[in-house]
């Protein structure tokens, strides 16, 4: 499952890279970059990723 | 035009309207030196800029705040009097939590309270927004007039958080007095008495938080502060600092975290609902536009918080010799982050000082800030201000200022963009129901 950036919602708050920094990390020009998939299927750490985001610019896509 | 160094950025006239300021100050320098080892930041490159890097800018020592002493300018964060420190000693201890900490303490805090205030935690508030602001709107809409200030913008924000937080009914009206005199101090400049009433209602509030948030570990009912007791169970061990290494928080450091929230959210969104307004009144064309469409709402709101940012300023102290924006910056100086100047960049935004519904860009304003310290609550704050919004015209309409625009003030503070009044005539839409029978 790996999580997804809808751009046109992005605001660059960076919350994504500073709270999760296994999965995130931060472009040139502020916008994040997706590092990998997640590593477990934790519902609790998708929650977390999701509700990190003010902008609701996460998103997961199904299962490939 | 005016060159910046010709105004005093502290003058009443200045801060009553501080946009030529700001404008002559981004043309001729970004970086500005404006006292012994204090510099304004005011493009929206540098703010940001600022605002991602913690360690080089740090928030900590209630730096973040700026000792606003009028015409005088910015004074050295100082130590309370000593009669204002007794009472402040009555209260639960201060903690450094997320406004004043940095990286890693800061990083334990946002991932625990994130949650709380997440998109879809305060959706959960909804309703309770929408019996708040038809309560309010109930106890003016015979009358014709309002000051819209004093009876809704400055309720909705306090009256929701009250019932987020669970405050019971018998001490409501406390709780509203405490709150109201605790944020006081916020209003810039205030006499000796005031602050020390404001320091008794914030002690007074943080022992009432306290009790609160001892009697949910002990009796869980729900809500903001069962929330918070609660955050860590919620963090996962495969990211960083997993609930194995973020223990939860105590109750000094959530009463510290409440505390935030009140003071910082409360009279933040009441500063921004009746800019928002404000600039529709003085754009009517937008105004009939968003009473036509409330699906305008968020845009008009985000476009307030852009052009009227109810946070004009923020602090960050300097940890190490630096160079930004071309200007040499020592070690321990002091910025001054100009959110409102940062947000009306040209280089930034097209035609920045126009109030328009149509930008694409509108939501990277600064109004939240940016970066690890982006407002916590920026989702409470524009859930709360679209009900209000959206409650507002489905019940009033033809919305008047009762005096001149232009005699309306701002408060004299350097540091929150505050409407003091906003009085209006207007019209009482029929009830739904009227309607339709006006209607057959």
């Amino acid at each position: 499952m790996k999580p997804a950036i809808d751009l046109s919602l992005c605001m660059r708050t960076g919350q994504c890279f500073y709270l999760h920094p296994g999965y995130f990390k931060e472009g040139a020009d502020g916008y994040p970059i997706i590092i990998k998939s997640l590593t477990t299927e934790s519902a609790t750490l998708k929650e977390n990723i999701l509700d990190c985001c003010p902008a609701q610019a996460i998103v997961f896509a199904e299962q490939q | 035009m005016t060159s910046a160094q010709d105004y005093n950025p502290f003058s009443k006239e200045t801060i009553e309207c501080p946009y030529d300021f700001y404008a002559a100050m981004r043309n001729e320098s970004p970086v500005m030196q404006v006292a012994d080892g204090v510099f304004f930041v005011s493009s929206y490159d540098l703010i940001r800029q600022v605002l991602v890097d913690t360690k080089r800018f740090s928030s900590s020592n209630g730096a973040a705040f700026l000792n606003f002493q009028g015409e005088q300018g910015l004074a050295p964060p100082t130590m309370p009097p000593p009669d204002i420190a007794n009472i402040l000693a009555q209260g639960p201890r201060p903690r450094n939590t997320l406004l004043t900490a940095d990286p890693p303490e800061h990083t334990r805090y946002r991932s625990l309270v994130n949650r709380s205030l997440s998109p879809r935690r305060v959706a959960k508030l909804e309703p309770a927004a929408i019996r708040v602001a038809d309560a309010l709107i109930d106890t003016f809409i015979d009358r014709g007039e309002v000051d819209l200030v004093e009876e809704f913008t400055q309720m909705v924000p306090l009256t929701v958080v009250a019932i987020a937080l669970g405050v019971p009914e018998d001490q409501l009206e406390n709780y509203k007095r405490w709150s109201m005199d605790a944020v006081k101090v916020l209003a810039g400049t205030v006499s000796h008495e005031e602050r020390i009433e404001s320091a008794q209602a914030s002690v007074d509030l943080s022992n009432f938080l306290a009790q609160q948030v001892e009697q949910a570990r002990k009796n869980p009912q729900g809500g903001l502060v069962e929330d918070l007791i609660n955050a860590h169970m919620l963090l996962d061990e495969d990211v960083d600092g997993g609930q194995d290494s973020y223990r939860g928080l105590d109750t000094d450091e959530i009463v510290s975290v409440l505390n935030q929230l009140l003071i910082a959210g409360q009279e933040t969104v009441n500063y921004l609902l009746s800019s928002t307004l404000l600039l529709l009144l003085q754009n009517p064309e937008h105004l009939a536009r968003v009473e036509k469409d409330h699906g305008l709402i968020p845009a008009v709101l985000e476009e307030a918080l852009r052009l009227e940012s109810p946070i004009q300023s923020i602090g960050r102290f300097v940890l190490e010799d630096l160079e930004l924006g071309g200007i040499a910056i020592p070690k321990g100086a002091r910025l001054v982050i100009l959110y409102g100047c940062g947000n009306r960049d040209e280089n930034r935004f097209e035609d920045a000082a126009t109030f328009s519904l149509n930008r694409t860009d509108a939501r990277n304003h600064v109004g939240f800030g940016a970066g690890p310290h982006y407002c916590v609550g920026a989702n409470l704050a524009r859930m709360e201000s679209r009900i209000a919004l959206e409650r507002l015209f489905a019940r009033i309409t033809n919305l008047q200022p009762t005096g001149e625009l232009q005699q309306l003030s701002h408060q004299y503070n350097f540091i929150f963009r505050a409407l003091n009044a906003l009085p209006l005539r207007f019209d009482k839409k029929p009830a739904p129901d009227e309607e339709q029978e006006a209607a057959l």
